[in-house]
């Protein structure tokens, strides 16, 4: 890599974080109740006059705000390492069943304990997590190549989804309910549901980012990742908890958010970058601008009903994937 | 001096490679050569620890399998036949030969860049340095594979048909790159070849690899005499050192 394309990545990771900021102070800003620079200010740092926005602010919009960065930057790292280990560019935290483990979960708990609804994160994260670790289970059975990843994730996934459609079958409450896991929301998110997650998002971004030179030499194959020292099994196995992590917790607050692990990575390599160190931070960033930007939307643009931010997101995400695609196709 | 003692490798109840025994000469190109299935690719295998095998592989008198995966890889590169092409440039391909001596988090210092920078000029890959692997020639990939084995930096080589894909004016211009590096920079040098002519033209040393066993090994002159490509691949006449040998 040359000095001058540093430099033209660096730019697009500072332009990234200020189009962050400004998507924040947006998010903020707009909604049923709209705020000038001013009442922003003031809300923020509770001045007297500004309770109402102070209150609008702490209560609602702050923890959506961070449940929607946490949400992209989680789904976001979790499909760069899934890509990276699996080698397969449509690999996205599907593929380690975490959305098929985190539904079943939900539908399990729901079916048999139709009043706990404060336990469904907690269900949703564990679900989600078991899968991964049952898929890693049978693939240390069999081997842990790529293909045999990605078939044990399929063949756990197809299972668990058959379990949910049996439970679901005959009960049309329990489809509306999980339909609405289903298509994902950051509405009525309180702080308190994030403390964990943000915790545990924070920490596997952390680890990703520092096992960021390893996973580079995953693009290569096992036969020169080994030759160049890596220990292939473990480094796979860590990225795949890892994933599954970062997912799962997204999925604890903000339900089955699909299209984020998937694009985005793809969005970061053609914007900028080739180095997972590099992806890692702008897919982050990028993750975290889609969701909030789409949270955003989702709220004015029907307002005062809200449109899932997933819906929203396939309709931001997907034309801009055309766009870098196309771009490319002109470029090559 | 690496060494390998009892090695066997077994798939099933096949064995891939029955008892070698082969101490490769320092500071020499060994070209390991045999026929289609013989176990040639899976002896190189071993090196990296990809296959599991019985017996042992040394190098000074340690084991390979004993090693810390990162002490290995500072000490014994591999170029395996199939070479992929993932959407990254080759000035990347060339920078991740440098992981081996890399901490976790830690990126490449002026040193690792200088050897990233001195492996791509001297394969003549200064050229490919922006272009992705995905768009280049199969004889650029393996010209920037090698660029990125050189940046590892190894005392010993090892290299699997490293020019399948070249056309024969690159695959000579690589084969006086490979003789030009072992001499310069001492290093050791084992080599998968399937160019009989070739093999004997660049190695120092030649192994014949068959049914699994090591059949011969010797210098270029005890080959010819010896008789032994002859009877393993029933030619009748290769080129060594310039002269046509008949038999």
């Amino acid at each position: 890599m040359t000095e001058k394309s540093r430099k033209a990545d660096r730019r697009v990771t500072v332009l990234l974080a200020v189009m962050l900021v400004l998507i924040c102070i947006a998010a903020l800003a707009f909604g049923s109740a709209r705020m000038d620079l001013q009442g922003l200010i003031g809300g923020i740092l509770k001045r007297d006059g500004f309770e109402t926005e102070s209150t609008i602010l702490y209560s609602l919009r702050l923890p959506r705000l961070l449940g929607a960065i946490l949400a992209g930057v989680g789904l976001s790292c979790s499909g760069v390492l899934l890509q990276a280990v699996t080698g397969n560019s449509l690999a996205s935290p599907n593929i380690i069943g975490v959305n098929a483990g985190a539904g079943f979960a939900v539908i399990l708990l729901m079916s048999f304990f139709p009043a706990a609804v404060g336990a469904l994160p907690f269900a949703a994260f564990i679900g989600a997590f078991c899968t991964t670790m049952l898929i890693l289970f049978l693939c240390s059975k069999i081997s842990f190549s790529k293909s045999t990843v990605i078939l044990a994730g399929v063949a756990v996934t197809a299972l668990l989804n058959a379990a949910i459609s049996l439970i679901s079958y005959s009960d049309t409450d329990l489809i509306s309910l999980y339909r609405d896991f289903s298509v994902g929301g950051l509405s009525s998110l309180g702080t308190e549901r994030l403390i964990v997650p943000s915790f545990l998002i924070f920490t596997g971004t952390v680890a990703a980012l520092v096992a960021a030179s390893r996973i580079d030499a995953l693009c290569l194959g096992d036969s020169i990742a080994l030759s160049l020292g890596i220990k292939v099994k473990p480094l796979r196995i860590f990225c795949l908890i890892i994933a599954s992590l970062l997912a799962g917790s997204v999925v604890s607050f903000a339900g089955l958010l699909g299209f984020v692990g998937l694009v985005v990575p793809h969005i970061a390599k053609r914007l900028s970058g080739e180095n997972s160190f590099r992806v890692l931070i702008n897919s982050s960033l990028i993750g975290a601008c889609l969701v909030t930007l789409s949270d955003l939307f989702g709220r004015i643009i029907l307002s005062p009903t809200e449109v899932p931010v997933g819906i929203i997101m396939s309709f931001i995400g997907a034309p801009f994937l055309f766009y870098l695609l196309l771009r490319r196709k002109r470029n090559a | 001096m690496l060494e390998f003692k009892n090695l066997s490798v077994t798939a099933g109840k096949t064995k891939i490679l029955d008892n070698i025994n082969l101490s490769i000469k320092p500071q020499s190109i060994t070209a390991l050569i045999g026929k289609n299935a013989a176990g040639k690719s899976t002896l190189l295998s071993c090196l990296t620890g990809e296959v599991k095998y019985t017996g042992s592989i040394t190098l000074s008198g340690k084991s390979l399998s004993a090693m810390p995966s990162r002490q290995r890889a500072q000490l014994i590169s591999l170029l395996p036949q199939k070479l992929p092409c993932p959407e990254i440039s080759g000035g990347h391909l060339i920078r991740l030969g440098r992981t081996p001596y890399l901490d976790l988090g830690r990126h490449l210092t002026q040193e690792d860049k200088d050897y990233c920078r001195k492996a791509a000029e001297l394969t003549g890959a200064t050229d490919l340095l922006s272009k992705k692997l995905s768009v280049m020639s199969g004889g650029e990939r393996q010209k920037i594979y090698f660029a990125m084995l050189l940046a590892q930096n190894t005392p010993v080589i090892a290299l699997d048909e490293p020019t399948s894909y070249m056309d024969a004016q690159h695959e000579r211009e690589f084969s006086a790159l490979l003789s030009a590096t072992v001499k310069n920079e001492k290093k050791t040098a084992l080599v998968v070849m399937h160019d009989l002519t070739r093999a004997v033209e660049i190695a120092d040393y030649i192994a014949v690899l068959k049914d699994g066993r090591i059949v011969f090994y010797g210098t270029k002159g005890e080959c010819a005499e010896s008789g032994i490509l002859e009877s393993t691949f029933g030619v009748k006449a290769y080129k060594c050192d310039g002269l046509i040998i008949y038999r």
